[in-house]
């Protein structure tokens, strides 16, 4: 077939033909090769080949890439090529791969579709440039030593036979001077070409070696120039070959790295370390050797894996939860929102050194020639005294100081823990021990005026008597056996006589000692003369020893032996003369004996209190003889228990009183009143008594007239009620006599005259009668709506009709319902008033539930008029305040 | 209320709500949460209004008298010879015995008097440092005076019509529809005038919007007197027939009815939180009545007909009868009083008014011999709300208020007798409720509906217009756009020629220059 083509006319369509065919050819056998890897390639082939018009500008460009790469990629160690490169190693593969080609073809021709070469086919193996056929025995030498360096390679190049062609258009140049650089090409080509061999499948290339070689020097003598030239061109951009190292593996080829894996190795990895990581290698095997259990239908699975799923982002979730509530129910959310807390810093209080401005150093420079300026700085907080202080005096200070917080502290809790002792006994010590300590601070400089105070308070503090609320109701309650209470109200007696002994003159020292009494006093005496007489001796003749001054003391002496006899008398008596009291007080001037007689009745009342103290005051003394506290309550008791008859008594007094003074042989002292005018002053008015008296005589008059003469009238206009006009500018005392008289003359004349005056008209029933027609008006109304001889037989004996249609109609509101029911002289509308409806809800707005609950929260008006700014403020505040300018950062789940 | 809350001023009234076991209004737990919220935002709200008391320390201090002496017995030079200077040169007296008798009014805030002598003298003046702001002699009976919403304009109502002036003096407006006012009355917060005399209407009138707002016949004769309810509002009106009418501009009939007295009303005056009313009728009687529940609560009788009552701020109640002006304290109080607490004799004159200035101790009296003014110890509000009313305010301050007010305004609709009602829910049935279409009605009772728009514009007479269907026009129409047929050109090239002409006509009517050909008539066909 070669030979065939060899005769024939080449023309370059013829050419293309051939490529083309070659190309669909190359594909089918790449198609074997290399899987369907370059679909793409293959493709674009078809397109080229199919089209069969080329583009030759796409063509030159591929022709330049491929020389720029070809300065770039001189050697070939790089195993990484880009697409670019591939194309061009490719190309050179292409240019091979053609000259093999055509005893592959031969044979396959042969073999398969014999019949639809073409001769031209031949013909295009004429382009193939023998520098290329030259090169393939060295080529196949190489093939050899670059196998091991070399594991695989890719071959891509479906391009490769369009370079060709590219090449086409520099035939002129290059192939004139083929024939003699051919060699020169070759050796060059020798070197670059490292990988030519490796493009090809090892097999094919061994295959056809031989042929090839033969056929190829057929071609080449036939070559022109001008082929040559061009294939040279050619192979000059060829020399970049690249090396693809990173094959895929695939069915054909399995990249080994130049090594060989032989069961060994295989077998060697089973047993070594490496076989304990590898998952796949079922080390089990031996001990279990169960069958896996049956996975879970995938629907199921991933059902439970969305559950799971679901639960952490729950937790997840949940860990905000109380936060957005929080936020939620705030009523004000301030953004940031917790914002750093800035402290000022000490800094900010320490005075720049340099004055600011021109003011400033002006004001300056004035006071400092004034001698007005501080020389001395204000005081920072670094220039404080304290902190001028050494560390050890500091520390010295302060624990100082916190010795005395300490103590404060102590103090403190002390106090708080007595305060919290409910023990009486234990108070009353604790407040006794007060008082003594009081009062011998007091002692020293006490005055009279606390000393007064504190009696009256005394008095106040009815402690000592045995009638208090408290005492009253623990004897009544029988409390009084208590031992504890016994104690206490005992000791309220005691109290009582002390004071009673206070009353009656005694001093508090005295008090204390009840055991002194006379015979002391005697003692102390006699010890006194002793004491005297020995100091007199002592004394020799100082002034003590006259005359005049022993005469002295012996008449005092004497005077207080007679007072001192006195005094033994009252004791055998027995204490106090009681008779003074037992007597009462018959008249107040036995009291007064002195001054005016008073002619009132009021005289009658002091003489009952007189008398009513007396009473007391032996009931007293009465308690007081009573050794025992149980009679002493014994008797309070019954003083009690007679309460009513002692006042009983009491009221005999008086009559007793009041019949004594009869008795009494002076008639002027006692003034006879009867019971009925006890409070009544005999008040005598005469000429020279006051204004005031007289006036209050007056109205006192007329009012008891005019009381009477209410009650006698039933009168339209009351006339007690009558504001009493007093006239400020006239003299009450000239007028209101002559008034008096006259008044009730002129009053009753003005009432005629206004009854005339408003006869005519009675306007009260006017008023009653609008009224009542006003309820009817609105009130309901019942109409008859039967018609008139509807249903009615004709004729006489007329039947009262039995069915009557009457109708009800509503009007504005009930008779009984009305709000002026009850109300005199009072007509209250009760129509709706239609334009004031627009102002109110015609339902409970949404949140609430009832009327109620609207209203009340209508109470409260937001305006700054009706409420403080402070409380306006705060209602009309935005939910949500955020300061302008701040980054405000994504809620924080708290730290869980 | 809660339990441990003390009653105070400040607290409002609002409807109790129960509470269950847990302590919880409703079952609803927002609701409830805010029903919560909402009472204690209110006990805030109370307590710190309460806290503001601190504030108001000035007190009112009333004559007190010691031993014998009686407070009614203190004359008017007695008092002044005691207080201060500035106290004592406020109590004056103008004797204008030409004019009289003379009527008074304060304005608002106190500042200013305005005085109407009933033969024509009017003069408005800032009385505490006396300046007169104008003076006018008009020749004409006048029957009374009043300020409005400031002391920029007052109200005169004359013999036949109401004028309104300016502070100057100038007659701005003559209100045509008040004829022969006897009253007038002004209603700040809805800037309504109110005017009532011999011909028996109520009328109500808008000063800010210039609209008579309601026109309201009494039935009841001409009005002998009239006051203003400051707290709702309401309008109290008395009558020949004894009858005192409580009137709000939205109802024709009035709200309420009272048979006050026998005798014609002479005069009324209503205290500040609308509690009480004082009617005096020619009767001699002077009676208090409770307008919450009324009730009448107290009667007394004068010696001769009261012609003039007035209530101050803290409850003191000026009488003027005759030639005597009475005050009495405590007259609300339950206990019936004995004694006026002040007393005053103007003697050989009629007393036709007295007002009590509005933070101040004083009296203003208007006789028939001119007017005075009494120190009257307790009778101002001594603290004041300046946000409200200021005495002290200036011309900034007043336009400022002015405006606000005029901001504030309230409808005249919202007058009732229980202003508290604006708000809440309707009490009545529901079934009788208006519902929320027909409350829209009311609303919006100007605004038409669309529909009754269109009916309105075909009932309208439109001018006949030639009809714009011609056979013409209707061939264009067709459907058969797309044919193009020697019809069709020769219509669109006529018609278009038509308008053309009409254009060139209506340009030439109107003188507008016609356009020439900018491309000249060689171009001009290949347009």
């Amino acid at each position: 077939m070669a030979a065939k083509g060899n005769k024939t006319s080449r023309t370059k369509s013829k050419r293309r033909a051939l490529d083309a065919f070659q190309l669909a050819e190359k594909a089918e056998n790449r198609k074997k090769q290399q899987a369907s890897d370059y679909a793409s390639d293959e493709e674009n082939d078809n397109f080229n080949s199919k089209k069969g018009i080329l583009n030759a500008k796409k063509l030159m460009g591929n022709g330049h890439k491929g020389k720029e790469e070809s300065g770039s990629e001189s050697e070939f160690e790089d195993e990484e090529i880009d697409s670019d490169e591939a194309l061009g190693s490719d190309d050179d593969y292409d240019v091979l791969d053609s000259r093999f080609s055509q005893t592959i073809r031969d044979k396959q021709k042969a073999k398969k579709r014999g019949e639809h070469i073409s001769e031209d086919e031949s013909d295009g193996e004429q382009s193939y440039d023998e520098g290329e056929l030259m090169t393939l025995a060295e080529i196949w030498d190489l093939d050899d030593k670059e196998k091991a360096k070399k594991s695989s390679t890719q071959e891509k190049g479906f391009n490769k036979t369009n370079n060709d062609l590219v090449l086409d258009d520099d035939y002129g140049s290059e192939k004139s001077d083929s024939d003699e650089s051919s060699e020169e090409e070759q050796d060059d080509e020798d070197e670059d070409d490292d990988d030519e061999d490796d493009e090809d499948d090892e097999e094919e290339v061994e295959e056809d070696d031989p042929f090839s070689e033969v056929s190829d020097n057929d071609d080449f003598q036939l070559k022109t120039v001008v082929d040559s030239l061009k294939d040279k061109s050619a192979t000059k951009r060829e020399k970049k070959r690249l090396v693809n190292l990173e094959t895929e593996e695939n069915f054909y080829n399995l990249p080994t790295n130049g090594k060989k894996l032989s069961l060994a190795d295989m077998m060697a990895a089973v047993n070594s370390a490496d076989s304990e990581k590898a998952i796949l290698i079922d080390k089990e095997d031996s001990d279990n050797n169960k069958p896996l259990a049956v996975p879970l239908a995938q629907r199921i699975k991933q059902r439970h894996e969305r559950k799971a799923g679901y639960e952490i982002q729950k937790e997840e979730v949940n860990k905000w939860q109380d936060t957005v509530k929080q936020n939620r129910r705030a009523e004000v959310l301030r953004f940031p929102m917790n914002p750093p807390v800035e402290h000022n810093e000490v800094s900010t209080f320490v005075p720049s050194k340099e004055s600011v401005s021109e003011l400033e150093n002006k004001v300056n420079s004035v006071l400092e020639e004034s001698a007005l300026a501080d020389t001395q700085k204000e005081a920072t907080f670094e220039e404080i005294a304290t902190a001028k202080l050494s560390s050890e005096e500091l520390r010295k200070r302060q624990n100082e100081l916190r010795l005395m917080r300490e103590l404060m502290f102590r103090e403190e809790r002390r106090a708080k823990r007595i305060k919290k002792i409910k023990s009486k006994s234990y108070h009353k010590i604790k407040k006794k021990e007060i008082l003594k300590n009081k009062e011998l601070v007091e002692e020293d400089g006490s005055d009279d005026e606390e000393h007064d105070y504190k009696r009256a308070k005394e008095r106040m503090s009815l402690k000592y008597k045995n009638r208090s609320n408290w005492a009253k109701s623990m004897i009544k309650s029988g409390m009084s056996k208590d031992a504890e209470n016994r104690e206490e109200m005992e000791e309220m007696l005691r109290q009582g006589e002390r004071l009673k002994a206070k009353i009656m003159g005694r001093d508090e020292n005295e008090d204390d000692e009840d055991s002194y009494n006379l015979s002391d006093l005697e003692k102390e005496k006699d010890g006194d003369l002793a004491e005297q007489q020995i100091l007199r001796s002592k004394l020799g003749k100082g002034v003590m020893a006259m005359d005049f001054m022993k005469n002295a003391h012996e008449k005092e002496r004497k005077e207080n032996q007679i007072y001192l006899k006195e005094l033994r008398e009252f004791e055998a008596n027995g204490g106090i003369d009681l008779e003074d009291f037992e007597k009462p007080a018959n008249s107040i001037n036995l009291e007064k004996s002195e001054g005016r007689r008073v002619y009132e009745p009021s005289a009658n009342g002091k003489k009952q209190a007189v008398n009513k103290a007396d009473e007391e005051f032996l009931k007293e003394i009465k308690i007081d003889e009573s050794k025992s506290l149980a009679n002493k309550l014994s008797t309070g008791k019954s003083n009690r228990s007679n309460g009513k008859l002692l006042s009983d008594k009491n009221e005999q007094n008086i009559n007793n009183v009041d019949e004594h003074k009869e008795v009494s042989s002076n008639p002027w002292l006692t003034v006879d009143s009867g019971s009925k005018q006890k409070s009544k002053k005999i008040a005598i008015v005469d000429k020279n008594s006051n204004k005031l008296d007289k006036s209050q005589n007056k109205i006192s008059k007329n009012k008891k007239r005019s009381a009477t003469e209410a009650d006698n009238e039933d009168t339209i206009i009351d006339m007690s009620e009558t504001l009493h006009f007093v006239d400020a500018f006239c003299d009450p005392n000239d007028e209101k006599e002559t008034e008096e008289d006259g008044s009730k003359i002129h009053m009753f004349k003005q009432k005629n005259l206004i009854k005339e005056a408003f006869a005519g008209d009675d306007v009260i029933k006017e008023f009653e009668a609008e009224k009542n027609q006003v309820i009817e008006d609105e009130g309901d109304k019942e109409v008859d709506l039967t018609l008139p001889g509807w249903g009615d037989w004709a004729g006489g004996n007329e039947k009262k009709k039995k069915r009557k249609i009457v109708k009800k109609i509503d009007g504005i509101i009930q008779k009984d319902k009305r709000k002026d029911k009850n109300m005199k002289n009072v007509i209250i509308n009760e129509k709706v008033n239609k334009k004031n409806i627009k102002y109110q809800a015609n339902g409970v707005p949404y949140p609430f539930e009832t009327m109620e609950q609207y209203e009340r929260s209508l109470r409260m008006p937001i305006g700054q008029e009706w409420t403080t700014r402070e409380v306006h403020q705060k209602l009309t505040m935005p939910r949500i305040v955020a300061k302008h300018g701040t980054v405000i950062d994504p809620l924080k789940a708290p730290l869980t | 209320m809660d339990v441990g809350f003390s009653q105070s001023k400040y607290e409002r009234q609002a409807p109790e709500l129960k509470k269950n076991k847990k302590s919880k209004y409703t079952k609803d737990k927002k609701l409830n949460a805010n029903l919560k919220k909402l009472d204690s935002q209110y006990r805030d709200a109370v307590k710190s209004a309460e806290n503001t008391d601190i504030l108001l320390q000035e007190d009112a201090g009333f004559l007190e008298a010691e031993g014998m002496e009686k407070t009614f017995k203190f004359r008017q030079s007695e008092i002044r010879d005691s207080v201060d200077v500035s106290t004592a040169n406020k109590n004056f007296e103008l004797k204008l015995d030409q004019f009289g008798p003379y009527t008074l009014d304060y304005s608002r805030n106190g500042r200013d008097l305005l005085i109407g002598g009933k033969k024509g003298h009017i003069a408005s003046i800032d009385w505490r440092s006396g300046n007169l702001d104008c003076e006018l002699h008009l020749n004409e009976t006048v029957n009374a005076v009043k300020y409005l919403h400031n002391d920029q304009y007052f109200a005169v109502a004359q013999k036949k019509y109401t004028f309104i002036y300016d502070k100057t003096g100038v007659e701005l407006h003559r209100l045509k529809q008040h004829i022969e006012a006897t009253n007038l009355e002004f209603l700040p917060y809805h800037f309504l005038l109110a005017t009532s005399g011999n011909t028996g209407f109520l009328k109500y009138h808008d000063v800010s919007t210039g609209v008579l707002v309601s026109e309201l016949r009494t039935k009841l004769g001409p009005t002998l007197s009239m006051r203003q309810n400051p707290w709702n509002g309401v309008m109290h009106l008395g009558h020949g027939n004894g009858t005192v009418t409580l009137w709000s501009p939205s109802m024709p009939t009035p709200l309420v009815k009272i048979q006050a007295s026998r005798g014609p009303i002479r005069s009324l005056a209503v205290n500040r939180d609308g509690r009480y009313m004082v009617v005096a009728g020619a009767d001699k009687t002077l009676k208090i009545w409770d307008i919450r529940n009324f009730k009448e609560l107290e009667s007394y009788y004068t010696p001769t007909p009261a012609s003039s009552l007035d209530i101050s701020d803290t409850g003191l109640v000026s009488v003027g009868w005759g030639p005597h002006v009475t005050i009495w304290k405590d007259l609300f109080k339950n206990s019936r009083q004995s004694a006026p607490y002040m007393n005053h004799l103007i003697a050989g004159s009629r007393i036709q008014t007295t007002r009590f200035v509005p933070f101040e101790d004083f009296l203003g009296c208007g006789h028939s011999n001119g007017v005075q003014s009494l120190i009257i110890p307790g009778a101002g509000e001594a603290n004041f709300d300046a946000l409200e009313v200021n005495p002290f305010e200036t011309a900034k301050q007043r336009q400022q208020s002015e405006v606000r007010s005029l901001l504030n305004k309230l409808s005249p609709d919202m007058i009732s007798l229980d202003p508290n009602v604006i708000g809440t829910v309707d009490k009545r049935k529901p079934q009788v409720r208006l519902t929320a279409k027909e409350l829209s009605t009311i609303t919006h009772n100007g605004e038409k509906s669309q529909t009754e728009k269109e009916d309105d514009l075909k009932l309208k007479i439109r001018p006949q217009v030639k009809g714009k269907n011609s056979a013409l026009r209707r061939h264009l129409r067709k459907k058969t756009q797309n044919i193009v047929d020697q019809r069709k050109l020769r219509i669109e090239a006529n018609l278009r020629k038509e308008k053309e002409m009409r254009k060139s006509n209506y340009d030439k009517e109107h003188g507008i220059p016609e356009k020439k050909d900018v491309l000249g008539p060689a171009l001009a066909r290949f347009t």
